[in-house]
């Protein structure tokens, strides 16, 4: 800030001003006033910008200008599509784990967000095969089955059978 | 007997499988690590090649020789693999010959100077104190004006190098952090801690910005106006200003006191909240996930997780890679700093018996003021580093 250094330099100059006429000043009756007249304008000089700071407005915008910083897109959408992809498999083997073969998971999900938003949960049933382990179950207990095994993987979402 | 004997072979072919079960695991174990780790590795170097690194690159290529000693001659990218596989300096001895080649180069540059003070100051103190006539102080005063202008003279290089060396070593901070944050940020976000995003990401623009603004708008000016009021109180007997200038050095600590104490203080306990709940949410969503399938293929088929864990360890080994970024970037500035204020501290304890006691006083209280500089590096790199290391242990799945 200028107005600092030019504070500075002013305090600066006084004093070497002082200086240099007492070393110049022959001993005199004039002496001790000569020297008290520049104490008193040295303390001047260091007081004088007080006023100045009470009077002025204090902008505080100018500092609190803040950066949005900003994510990197490209691999959050890249990241969300694997997460979708891993979420799909756990699915199906979930399904396959609880018995039933050739079911079909599609996930419709917003992609382009920071955190992946699942909307709905296709599954596909018309290719279904009841494997060993869970026979004498109808059709019923097989979409609840598979809708548990979802939820455990998404909360909240919306489960449509097709087939 | 022979009952008995029956008895015992059954219960051992019961307890067989029991006994036996853990070599069985052993091999399922090992396979499953195998390819464990190659799923680990292909997700990480997925992970890694969608990053942008770009703009750290660009920091990178401006690095000085020294900074590459601590750094590495590497890219950033190529430091950030380094650390993943776990090795985390390539050479302590390198890094150490580093360190002793800058001291001593320092110190052989300050020698001339040092000398030169030394000698016009014992100079000036003789003649101030041989001179014929005693009464007449005037002469001693002149001559002590005159040593003193060429004193200030032959500091002032030295002084105005260091001030621009810590103005450029906190714009270099700053940039740094402007760059490796949002990478951080979004790692963490990638990781679903949310909760620490909002809370790390105006503590970061308040950092970069506000702070080191201040700290090079005003803190440091405050250097230069103490240097000034040394430099005149010390020039007469009569005036003295040594109380303004302990205003000024209580101002200064004050100042970054406070902003340190309230930066850090807010920032940590924000963040170590914040960094709990999300890393509470995703360890809830992974027991969830583990509990619901059947113990064999817990693993094998858990792609989330792998995701999730690789990215938690690029995010660790990128905060890792740009903490050891800010150590090259500090050193050498705070040895050089360091070791004029001991130079000076060692000048002025040389010249008070032998010649002007003015002068020793005006190079010792220098060596007092140019602590401020230390303390502004050091204060602004502690920041970073806290911030830095709350984003490293936020959001931890593992």
């Amino acid at each position: 800030m200028p107005s600092i250094s030019t504070w500075i330099l002013s305090i600066a100059g006084v004093i070497c001003l002082s200086v240099l006429i007492e070393l110049i000043m022959p001993n005199g009756q004039m002496n001790k006033y000569i020297k008290n007249i520049f104490s008193f304008v040295i303390v001047l000089v260091i007081i004088m910008p007080i006023p100045k700071l009470i009077g002025k407005q204090f902008d505080s915008s100018s500092i609190f200008n803040q950066e949005e910083i900003v994510l990197q897109e490209d691999y959050l959408y890249s990241l969300n599509i694997s997460k979708l992809t891993a979420i799909k498999e756990n699915i199906e083997n979930d399904i396959i784990l609880a018995g039933y073969d050739g079911v079909e998971v599609s996930i419709s999900a917003d992609i382009f967000v920071e955190n992946i938003v699942f909307k709905t949960v296709y599954v596909n049933l018309s290719d279904l095969v009841i494997t060993e382990e869970a026979e004498h179950k109808d059709i019923v207990e097989i979409k609840e089955e598979i809708e548990i095994s979802v939820g455990k993987f998404i909360n909240n979402v919306e489960v449509v059978f097709e087939g | 007997m022979k009952n008995i004997f029956k008895l015992i072979i059954v219960l051992l072919l019961i307890i067989s499988p029991v006994l036996l079960s853990p070599f069985a695991n052993h091999q399922l174990n090992s396979i499953v690590y195998a390819d464990l780790k190659d799923d680990f590795n292909d997700n990480i170097d997925d992970q890694l090649s969608d990053l942008d690194f770009s703009n750290i690159e660009e920091l990178i290529k401006d690095l000085t020789e020294n900074e590459k000693s601590i750094f590495g001659d590497k890219s950033f990218l190529e430091k950030v693999v380094l650390i993943l596989q776990g090795d985390f300096s390539d050479d302590f001895s390198s890094i150490w010959d580093m360190l002793f080649a800058l001291f001593f180069d320092n110190i052989l540059s300050l020698l001339p100077l040092i000398a030169t003070i030394i000698a016009v100051s014992i100079l000036g103190g003789m003649i101030g104190n041989l001179s014929p006539s005693k009464g007449n102080k005037s002469i001693s005063e002149i001559v002590h004006f005159v040593i003193y202008g060429i004193i200030i003279l032959l500091l002032s290089t030295i002084i105005v190098k260091m001030v621009t060396l810590t103005s450029d070593t906190l714009i270099s901070i700053k940039n740094q952090i402007t760059v490796i944050f949002p990478i951080l940020l979004t790692l963490l976000t990638a990781l679903g801690g949310t909760v620490s995003v909002s809370a790390y990401q105006p503590a970061m623009a308040m950092l970069s910005g506000f702070i080191i603004e201040i700290f090079t708008a005003f803190v440091l000016p405050l250097f230069l106006i103490s240097l000034a009021l040394n430099f005149v109180s010390n020039l007469s007997n009569s005036v003295k200003l040594d109380k303004l200038i302990s205003f000024i050095n209580s101002l200064f600590k004050w100042v970054i006191g406070i902003i340190f104490t309230i930066f850090t203080g807010f920032v940590s306990i924000q963040g170590i909240a914040a960094g709990a709940v999300d890393g509470l949410s995703i360890k809830t969503a992974k027991f969830t996930i583990k509990n619901s399938l059947p113990l064999v293929g817990s693993y094998i088929s858990d792609g989330m997780f792998l995701i999730l864990a690789s990215s938690n360890l690029i995010k660790n080994a990128v905060g890792g890679a740009g903490l050891l970024l800010l150590l090259a970037t500090v050193i050498s500035p705070l040895i050089q700093i360091i070791l004029f204020m001991l130079a000076l501290k060692l000048m002025a304890g040389i010249i008070e018996p032998l010649g002007d006691g003015k002068i020793a006083s005006f190079i010792s209280s220098l060596s007092k003021s140019l602590v401020m500089l230390i303390v502004m590096i050091v204060c602004v790199s502690f920041m970073y580093l806290v911030l830095t290391g709350l984003v490293m242990c936020s959001a931890n799945i593992l």
